[in-house]
């Protein structure tokens, strides 16, 4: 199970904790709604805040420059171009959304379908041209 | 009645931004969208933050539900807002699903070079920004990129996530 499968499952096991011993003690009230929204909210922000930063090239450029100065050769072969999509890909492939033959990638039924939601995201936010899949 | 007149300008909001905004150049971009979140929220809670010490029809519990189910609403419409930008991920994903069976190698150039331009474009902004400076030695992080990488450092052992270092 990846990072965020176990933040969901523990997250949603204490969410419905909380849900149930605030129903409890206080009812369907503000107070108790509040406490739950505010957890679902600290919940969505954690998970946006780590999904940000493991998939983000300036945070990886941050993170390596911690340990000091990268030249630009140095910047080159830890975050060439070949690097930076032999790891997308490797994650795609162990997340099941790319699939591999001998000397092939191609799209799992799982990939299809983030591929469709992506491209009704972006006609509806009109970021770019929608096309069919 | 906070709620319901909260649940009402949610979907006058949404509404607002699906049928006339959306078609709007100026909320095309990110500060454009960025502000038609931040402004309303941050003007519901310090409305309501001044309502519940000036009376007590409000109490705190209100203003700290309508804050975090506002959060709840613009964080969730502002990542599908950049998921439809696409990211890398995506870029690599669009480019496969055109062709299906795309050969390894034939994938993996133009995917490469896209990497490398976007590498180079990131670093760009960071020096940009302030985070990172060029020297002889090369470039190294700046004290506020310092703050920001340690923050990231932090969030990444606190979630397990694996980072290129």
């Amino acid at each position: 199970m990846g990072a965020l499968g176990a933040f969901l499952l523990a997250g949603c096991a204490v969410g419905a904790g909380l849900a149930g011993f605030l129903l409890q003690r206080s009812g369907l009230t503000a107070e108790s709604l509040a406490a739950l929204s505010s957890y679902a909210f600290a919940c969505e922000l954690y998970i946006f805040l780590f999904s940000s930063i493991s998939s983000s090239i300036s945070a990886s450029l941050l993170y390596g420059l911690r340990s000091g100065a990268l030249s630009a050769t140095e910047l080159e072969s830890r975050f060439g171009g070949a690097a930076m999509v032999e790891r997308r890909l490797s994650r795609m492939l162990s997340t099941g959304i790319l699939q591999r033959s001998a000397t092939s990638y191609s799209l799992t039924a799982r990939g299809i379908g983030l591929m469709r939601a992506y491209r009704g995201c972006r006609g509806f936010f009109r970021r770019g041209t929608a096309g069919s899949l | 009645m906070i709620l319901i007149a909260f649940g009402c300008y949610l979907s006058a909001h949404f509404l607002l931004y699906a049928l006339l905004l959306r078609h709007r150049r100026f909320i095309a971009t990110e500060r454009g969208i960025f502000l038609y979140h931040f402004v309303p929220a941050a003007s519901w809670a310090t409305l309501l933050a001044a309502f519940s010490l000036a009376s007590s029809s409000v109490s705190a519990a209100d203003v700290l539900l309508v804050a975090s189910l506002h959060g709840i609403y613009s964080l969730s419409f502002l990542e599908l807002w950049a998921l439809a930008d696409g990211g890398y991920s995506l870029a690599i994903i669009d480019q496969l699903a055109g062709g299906r069976n795309v050969p390894e190698r034939s994938a993996l150039e133009p995917l490469a070079a896209m990497g490398t331009a976007k590498r180079r474009a990131r670093l760009a902004d960071l020096v940009r920004m302030g985070l990172v400076e060029e020297r002889p030695e090369g470039y190294r992080l700046t004290p506020s990129g310092r703050t920001l990488a340690g923050l990231i450092w932090a969030i990444a052992k606190l979630s397990g996530v694996p980072m290129v270092a």
